[in-house]
């Protein structure tokens, strides 16, 4: 494990970063793209707003052969802006509205075995 | 100048591999410019994500026996047609080259699963922050739709028109992948794909080609209207939907630079050729421009703005969503319509008044990379004297 290793290598973390000068990013990078400063990884509090919500239907294999049947099903993806200033996708409960507050978690997923981020919303 | 076009038909299955699309394309726009293969100094490729060759130009230039001194590839998604005819009016301008071949073409529908050409789309997004999360390119344009109708306060209904107007225009072209007429209420109760985007709020996958011969001077006399490259614009903002600006995506930036070195306004634009990919696309496009109040793209389209009788007639050929979209000809189909009017050379289709300017506008990605061109048709001597 690097020190760098979120949700995306597997570790249940979720990370953003920022410079110096006060900007904030969610896609990483070496540098920051306004200012080229160093930067700096934290973890976000996860509560953010629905910015932009839909629900993708797709096909699946059914029964776990890529190569068989297919069920359809439907996925909920999400913009959520988290309250430190970065804007990031997330899977969502299908439906969820925009301008939702809503709550970030890493999760395992069992379509896609793997961890990724969840939003789900939060009563005020 | 723009001297020769070309474009195949599009469907689900053209019965040719990629080149052979490419060539028939390539093979129309150099006879209608008058030359040969040999003639031509320059070819410029996009890619095809059914070759994925990394020279696709010099494949197609030794297919066609050009023997360019250039030749190369390109790829910005969607914008990749019109970015190729940019930067052949710059070698034109640059003084550099005479006769540039611009090509176009895959067999998207048939030469791979649907899945698998929609998980090679997909990777327009970022791999391990969106794609990972089953997103594709149908989810990252309903992100931009969910945002827009929430803003605006609209709903899927005030989409659907743009839909079914393209479909309108396509039932007059007979290389249209779709071309039977369909009602708002058909795209509403279109399944769903990706919400609020549903079946008919999508452009298809197709196979087909399309070709550009962009040169310094006519390779003869011809006697018919000239076309011509009047203005150039691009913007490239964002790649990821994660970080694009939703009050800016690029697409104002790259109209205004277009309109302002052709010394125009959208005022006095006589015909368009907009990107429209998904329903939504054509709205924020057109609104992004200034053709339209923002929010209103929709319902400007049900009041008849986009017919071949409106002010703003708009991709007469049916556009992405009906004529279809085969990767980088899906966007330049638009070119070729426009030039085939301006040249008045449209048949059945032909606008009432020829018109006189147009500009063209593609997006790739999500709204990510941009191109405008302005187009100037010039009548021909022989017919000036028809004209008032």
């Amino acid at each position: 494990m690097t020190v760098d290793a979120d949700w995306t290598t597997g570790e249940p973390r979720l990370f953003a970063q920022r410079c110096p000068e006060g900007h904030a990013w969610y896609l990483p990078r070496l540098r920051c793209p306004r200012c080229a400063a160093v930067v700096s990884t934290f973890e976000p509090s996860g509560c953010g707003i629905v910015f932009a919500q839909t629900s993708l239907h797709r096909r699946v294999a059914a029964s776990g052969d890529p190569a068989g049947p297919k069920a359809k099903e439907a996925i909920g993806i999400a913009l959520v802006d988290l309250d430190e200033g970065v804007r990031m996708m997330v899977r969502c409960v299908p439906g969820t509205p925009v301008g939702a507050r809503v709550q970030v978690s890493i999760e395992f997923d069992e379509g896609s075995q793997r961890l990724l981020p969840f939003c789900a919303e939060v009563t005020a | 100048m723009i001297s020769g076009v070309g474009l195949t038909p599009f469907s689900r299955d053209a019965g040719l591999g990629a080149l052979d699309l490419q060539a028939t394309a390539a093979y129309q726009a150099l006879d209608d410019a008058g030359l040969l293969a040999r003639d031509v100094d320059t070819v410029i490729a996009g890619y095809a994500t059914t070759v994925n060759h990394i020279m696709p130009a010099n494949v197609l230039a030794e297919y066609l026996g050009a023997r360019p001194a250039r030749a190369f590839g390109m790829s910005v998604g969607g914008a990749t047609g019109l970015a190729m005819v940019a930067e052949a009016a710059r070698l034109m301008r640059a003084g550099v080259a005479t006769h540039v071949l611009v090509v176009g073409g895959e067999n998207r529908a048939s030469g791979q699963s649907r899945d698998q050409a929609i998980a090679t789309l997909a990777q327009v997004g970022h791999a391990s922050h969106e794609v990972v999360l089953g997103a594709n390119i149908p989810a990252y344009y309903a992100l931009l739709a969910s945002e827009y109708l929430a803003r605006f306060g609209l709903s899927r209904a005030d989409l659907a028109p743009l839909a079914v107007q393209m479909r309108a225009h396509a039932v007059s072209h007979p290389g249209a992948q779709f071309r039977t007429p369909i009602t708002v209420q058909d795209v509403l109760d279109a399944p769903p794909i990706a919400e609020p985007l549903g079946l008919l709020d999508c452009c298809p996958m197709s196979d087909g080609a399309a070709a550009v011969v962009v040169s310094r001077a006519p390779a003869s006399p011809s006697g018919r209207a000239s076309v011509r490259i009047a203005g150039l614009g691009q913007a490239n903002l964002h790649q990821h939907v994660s970080e694009a600006d939703f009050g800016a995506f690029g697409a104002g930036e790259s109209s205004a630079a277009a309109l302002a070195e052709a010394g125009t306004g959208v005022g006095e634009l006589d015909i368009l050729g907009v990107y429209d990919s998904f329903t939504i696309t054509l709205a924020i496009l057109l609104e992004e421009i200034g053709i339209v109040a923002p929010g209103t793209a929709g319902r400007r389209a049900s009041e008849g703005l986009f017919a071949a009788d409106g002010r703003y007639p708009l991709n007469l050929h049916g556009g992405l969503l009906s004529y279809g979209h085969s990767g980088v000809a899906g966007g330049m189909a638009h070119l070729v319509e426009m030039v085939t009017q301006l040249r008045g050379e449209a048949g059945a289709r032909q606008l009432a008044d020829l018109p006189r300017k147009g500009l063209l506008h593609a997006d790739g990605g999500v709204l990510s990379a941009h191109v405008s061109v302005v187009l100037e048709g010039a009548p021909a001597e022989a017919s000036r004297g028809d004209r008032a």
